[in-house]
Formats: structure tokens, sequence, C-alpha cells
């Protein structure tokens, strides 16, 4: 793991526990309080539902202490008006706002809130309509134009003759929602569409609605529900969102710090830690020169001077390194006299050429060649110019060999040319070229220089200077039998008689 | 001799303190309670000064509330309806007649112990006289009412009208006033009571009503004591009520609280109220 890794992670990991323990508060949080609403729901609705109990006995008690006079039940027979009003208003409240009379045709006797408005008939309606056929009604139910919880029972003279109703009501208005969520922080909402218009207008959507079972005979219309929709309270909702806000800020916050803990870290110390990859990667030789400087390129153009210099001369560390190294690694494989690689390179590069024939099925052949009587030429005109026929030798091998071909100083005034892609007779093609041009050079030189000293040749002394090579197709290589041992062979036939190509 | 003036003047004294009474004048409820409280304050204050003793006002519930306390005593004056009078009469002696309640006729320039009973509706309905008015809702004021049941039902019978089969629905609705009421809401569409109703209704919603028929005089109220009255209180009630001139502030008074264009009372004979005793007579043959 690299420094800019361990150090992500050092800062990172914490306010990554930090972050999930805050998600983790916020979540049980959230379940907590929805435990609590649904308990507090439940206490609210059994609330509701006892003052609904409640209500209807005082709208039983009031209808039946109305249908049970003696009186009362003659003034409903005896139409009397004045009377039964005057009854009807001693039940009459804020919340049992509504007392009805009707005779036993259902023509209204007496309201208990409009006076002077009675004698229509409202027998079709569910509540009188129920207690006109001889039962008592309790439920929700349209009484007179407004939706009621309402108790109705018949009135009888004598308890047995049936002369007309009592209705008692109280209206689905504010008073009675009032009265039933007392206390409770919740709205109640009664009626067949809802949100019942005109009662609770709300500018914001409930938190949940309950329909409720309540125990009314006959059953209400499928339409008819009584229904139970709760809102936050106000107080409730803006702690719930402040404390709720304040954990999202928090969270928010520790994002934010993330991203910037990334963002310095990856400023200010991936350079570095780049850096130190570069280098360990150099170190174990892992890869070369070149793909450490691409890597480097990255954080000379990244925003950290300090490390971008660093780079840089680091990059230019490597140019020098590597060019020290290549020039080292040529010195080691080339002939310090005539310039040539030397025999160590040769046998490195013989087996990666033998490999390369092997896979590509290609023609590789191999020149092994002498100068003839060398050993003369020291002894006559001594090492120096013994080196200075090499070094003219090895300009002829340059020049003529191709640029694939690879020129060899094997040893002493022995010569290797490694020829890739090349036939056995462009081999020997190849090889007279040599033998042809050093006789036409070399030779001459010696002539030369032996005018130049004065000193006679000896008359054996040609064939000296020449060049005597022997070329052979590799066929075969490896340590037991070397490739060129066929070309040695071959130029040890040609030393016989010098100045040959066998 | 001063011990024996001292004894005299307190025995005086007791004897004249214990002569001053306290007498009860009890009403129906014709009206608005306070205005009826209102409208009486001053007769009884008047009557309270006259006769040296003390009257209160005592508003039944209705009219025969009124009738059984007359007969059972817990009451010493009345001011009563004439059907009531009647019925109680017809019942039992225990009202004993002083004086007679009059008022100004409604073009103002008779005083007359009379009034009328008239059968209304709207002027915007189709009802032109009683035939057309069959099968409509039709409401009384109380059956105790002279002017709101027995003289309307007297009517009705005159033009043979059974007014429990001829009216599809009847009602009864307590007070004069509230047939206007119920007229002008719609709830009826036919209504009998006073002429004095009829015309403070004017006053009120203007030239709206149509009179459809208008009963024979009617004996107005009469002011009764209950038996156990002396007949010395009786003189000096009956005395002092016959005092009151037409512009008495005690006529101002009713006039203003009540709207009755009151004119005094005088005193008419027992007999006066007879044509009532037939008319009810009449009435109550018919519903046999």
């Amino acid at each position: 793991m690299n420094l800019f890794k361990r150090v992500a992670l050092a800062i990172a990991l914490p306010l990554l526990i930090l972050l999930g323990a805050l998600a983790f508060q916020t979540i049980g949080q959230y379940r907590q309080e929805g435990e609590n609403i649904r308990e507090q729901d439940q206490i609210r609705v059994e609330a509701i539902l006892e003052r609904l109990d409640s209500l209807e006995k005082e709208l039983q008690k009031a209808a039946s202490l109305i249908a049970e006079s003696k009186d009362s039940s003659r003034a409903v027979d005896d139409h009397d008006l004045d009377y039964l009003y005057d009854w009807s208003r001693l039940f009459h409240s804020n919340l049992l706002n509504r007392v009805i009379i009707t005779d036993e045709e259902g023509t209204v006797l007496t309201r208990s809130y409009d006076r002077f408005r009675f004698s229509d008939s409202l027998s079709h309606e569910l509540s009188i309509g129920t207690a006109l056929g001889g039962t008592s009604f309790w439920g929700l139910a349209e009484v007179d134009g407004f939706y009621s919880l309402a108790y109705s029972r018949p009135v009888r003279l004598y308890n047995e003759i049936p002369v007309g109703t009592v209705t008692v009501c109280a209206g689905s208005e504010p008073e009675l929602l009032a009265y039933l969520t007392d206390s409770t922080l919740i709205d109640l909402e009664i009626g067949p569409s809802w949100p019942l218009e005109g009662i609770h207008e709300r500018n914001r959507p409930p938190r949940a609605v309950h329909e409720l079972d309540t125990p009314f005979d006959p059953p209400v219309n499928e339409t008819d529900k009584l229904r139970i929709v709760f809102y936050e309270s106000a107080v409730n909702r803006r702690e719930i969102e402040g404390s709720m806000v304040i954990l999202l800020l928090i969270m928010a916050f520790i994002l934010l710090s993330l991203l910037l803990v990334y963002r310095v870290l990856s400023n200010y110390v991936r350079p570095y830690s780049d850096l130190v990859d570069s280098i360990s990667l150099l170190t174990h030789k892992q890869v070369d020169f070149s793909h450490i400087r691409d890597r480097l390129i990255g954080v000379e153009k990244g925003r950290n001077g300090e490390a971008a210099r660093i780079a840089s001369a680091f990059s230019e560390f490597t140019y020098v390194i590597e060019k020290d190294i290549s020039h080292l690694e040529d010195s080691a494989n080339r002939d310090a006299l005539t310039g040539l690689r030397n025999r160590r390179y040769a046998l490195k590069r013989l087996d990666w050429e033998y490999w390369r024939h092997r896979n590509e099925k290609s023609d590789l052949c191999l020149i092994m060649a002498d100068i003839d009587r060398f050993k003369l030429i020291n002894d006559l005109f001594g090492h120096p110019f013994g080196d200075e026929i090499l070094v003219m030798v090895a300009g002829i091998f340059s020049r003529i060999c191709r640029g694939t071909d690879v020129t060899v100083r094997w040893g002493g005034e022995e010569f290797m040319v490694i020829c890739p892609f090349t036939s056995s007779l462009g081999c020997h093609i190849l090889a007279e070229k040599i033998r042809d041009t050093v006789e036409k050079e070399v030779v001459p030189r010696l002539r030369e220089k032996a005018r130049e000293l004065g000193i006679g040749l000896p008359d054996d002394a040609s064939p000296m200077g020449t060049m005597s090579l022997g070329c052979a197709l590799v066929k075969d290589h490896d340590q037991e039998n070397p490739a060129y041992e066929e070309a040695d062979k071959a130029l040890y036939r040609a030393k016989k008689t010098r100045n040959r190509v066998v | 001799m001063k011990k024996t003036l001292l004894i005299v003047l307190i025995l005086s004294t007791s004897v004249l303190l214990a002569g001053a009474e306290s007498f009860t004048l009890a009403t129906y409820p014709f009206g608005d309670g306070d205005n009826i409280y209102a409208a009486f304050s001053t007769l009884t204050d008047f009557l309270s000064e006259e006769t040296g003793d003390s009257f209160r006002l005592i508003i039944t519930r209705d009219y025969e509330e009124l009738s059984d306390r007359i007969k059972d005593g817990t009451v010493d004056f009345a001011w009563i309806g004439s059907a009531n009078y009647v019925k109680t009469r017809g019942e039992s002696d225990d009202a004993v007649y002083l004086a007679t309640y009059r008022e100004w006729s409604p073009d103002g320039r008779l005083i007359q112990p009379y009034y009328q009973s008239v059968i209304l509706c709207l002027k915007s309905s189709p009802y032109r006289d009683l035939a057309d008015t069959e099968g409509t809702r039709f409401a009384f004021t109380s059956p105790d009412s002279t002017s709101g049941y027995a003289y309307p039902r007297l009517i009705l019978q005159k033009g043979g009208i059974d007014p429990d089969e001829f009216y599809k629905t009847l009602f009864y609705l307590g007070r004069h006033p509230h047939i206007i009421e119920a007229l002008v809401a719609g709830s009826i569409d036919v209504g009998a009571c006073s002429d004095g109703t009829y015309y403070n209704a004017l006053s009120e919603y203007g030239d709206i009503f149509r009179i459809l028929e208008m009963s024979d005089p009617i004996p107005l109220d009469a002011v009764v004591a209950v038996k156990h009255i002396s007949s010395d209180k009786q003189r000096d009630v009956r005395r002092a009520l016959l005092s009151i001139g037409t512009d008495h502030i005690v006529n101002d008074s009713i006039k203003r609280y009540l709207g009755w264009p009151a004119a005094g009372f005088e005193e008419k004979s027992d007999s006066f109220y007879d044509s009532v005793e037939k008319a009810m007579a009449l009435i109550n043959r018919d519903k046999k």
C-alpha cells in the first residue's frame, strides 16, 4: 500500500465510520419516531372513540328525555309547536346543535336552530326514516343538509302509539371536531368526500388517514366514513425537521470533508507517493526508465510545485542514468580498438538470433574470418601498425555488411559476421566481397608501409594481410554444439590455402 | 301618660303596616316576556300606588296555567283573554270580573272594548278566499286563544270548513306574532291571529299580507280578581283601573312595549263575554 493510500485511509476511515454512525443514528431516530407516532396515534384514536361513545350517550339521553315525556309526546300529537320548540331549546347547545322533531309522517314540527322553519318533510332522510320505521338510529348521516352524528328515535304517545320522531344531532362542524379532538393534536374530518370542504382546509398534506370502525347502527354508507386525519403538529414537525436538517448538514459536512481530504491528498501527498513508487519500481527493476518518466509526467504537471520540481529533477536524473548505463552497456559489448561488437555481445546476440531463426523459420548464416599471417605483420611492422590493420579491416566490415548484419571482433585477428535472413549463397557472396575488398585495400597498405620503412617483404609474404573466411548455415545451436563451430571449421579449411572463402 | 301614648302609637302603626298587603297580578304569555314585564310594570306600580298595597307581576307558561292558577287561588288578580275567561268562568266561579281592557280603533277615532280575529295569508300566495286554501298548511296560536283559535275556528265553521279535514296540516304556534313569522318564513300558508298582531306586522313587514276573513267583534281581555280577594280590595283595584284615562302613562307603556293601542279600562257586565261563550260552545259542539 503506497503512501497516498495509507494517508487517505488513515484520514478517511474515521470520517467514514462517523458518517456510518450518523446514518445509523438517523435511521434509528426515524424508526423510533415512527414507533412513537404509531403509539400516540393509537392512544388518540382510542380517545376519540371514547368521546364518540360519550357523545352517543349524550345524544341518546337528550332524545329519550324528549321522546319519553308525556307532555312532549302529546305536543307532537297535537302539533303544539310552541311547546316543542321550548323543549328542543332545552337540549340545544354548541355541540348538540340540532334538535328536530317531526310528526308521524316525517313533517318537521320544530327545529331548535330555526324556529319558524317547519312543515317540510324529512321522512326521506336515513336517520328520521329509520325512526319513522320504529327503530332507533345512531350514526353519521346527512340530516337537514348537514353531515352530523345523529341519534333518532320514535316518539310514542303513552309509550305505545307512534306519533313522531325526535332527532338530536351533533353537526360535523368545528365545535364537534374540537370536542372530539381536544388535546389530541390531530384533526378529524367527517364526510363523503375528502377533504371535506370548508371544515379543515390545510395547506399541507396529512401524515395519515384512519377510517374509524364506529359502532353505528345501521352501518353507515360506504361513502360516509368517519375519518381521522393526522397532521404533524407544527411544533413536532419543526423539531424533527430541525434535528434532521442538523444531521443532514453534519453528513454533508463529512462528505465535503472527505472530498476535501481527497483533494488535498491528491494534490500534495499523491505526487510524493508516485515519486516513491517510481523509485521503488526502478529499484526493483520492474519498469524501464521511459515508463518511470511517463509516470513522473503526471507529477510534473500537478499542482504541487515542490513535488513537480523533484519529479522533473528525477526525470532528468533518469535520463542521465539511462544514458550512462547505455554507454556502459555499449562499452561492455564493443571492442575498444575496432569499435565492433565483441565476443561477449556476439554470444548473447547469437542466442537471440538463433531463437528468432527457430521461431520465424528464417535463414541464419555465420561468417568466421581471420586475417592471414597477422602475427607476421605484427612482427614486421610492430603492434601499432597491426592495430591499424585491425581497424582498417573492421572498417571494411562495417562498410560492406548490411545494417541487419552484426559484425564482431571475435578475438585477436578473428572476426565474425552474424547474417540473419541470409541464405548460404548470400553468405558466400558477402564473404567473397569482404575477402576481395580486404585483398584490394589491406595488401597495398602493407606494401606501402613496407616501402616507408624500407622493409623488404619476404617472398612468401603473399598472401599476407589477406583474409580467409568460413561460412556456415546455422542449423543447431546450443552450449554443446555452438553454431559458430561449423563456421570455424570452414575457416580452418580456408586457412589451408589462405585468402579464400569456404 | 307618655307610656300610654307610645303604646297607642305603636299599635296604630302596626295596624297600618298590617293593612298594606302584597298581591300578584298574573297574565298569559302573549308576547316577549321582557316586553310584557316592561309594559305591565307601569300598571302594577300604578295599582300599588293607588291601593297602598304592593303588586307583583306573574307571567304563566300558557293560557291553561293561568286558568289553573286562578282556580287554585295561587294568584290574586289576572289579566285574562276573553276565551280563557269564559272557559275558566264555565269551570268554576273563582274568577270575579273587575273590568275590561279597551283600545283605540285602527283608524284612531273610536275607543272600544273589542278587537277582531283575522285569517291571513301572504299577498304573494294564490289564495283569494278561504275556499282556495284547501289542502294547505294552517296555523292557530293556541286552543285556549280567543282570537288565535276560537273565533277563527268559528269563521271556518260558518264557512262550512272543518279545519281538521280541510287543511293538510294544522299547527299550534303558541303566540300571535309566531303566526306572522311562520307566514313570512313560508312554513305555513294560512294563519289566524288578532287584528292587533296584524297591524303590528304591517309596520314591521309592510303590506305583504292578505286578510282572507275577519271575525265578529271579540270582547277584549278582562281583569279579574280571584275569589279569595276581599270585596274591598276588588273594589279598590276596579276603581284604580277605571281611573286610567286614555292618555294615561299605563296606556303609553303598553303601547310602547306591546304595540297595543291601549285606551284604559271600562266596566262591563259579566254578560259582556257571553258572546264568546256562545262562540266556544258552537265550536265545541262542532268538534264533538
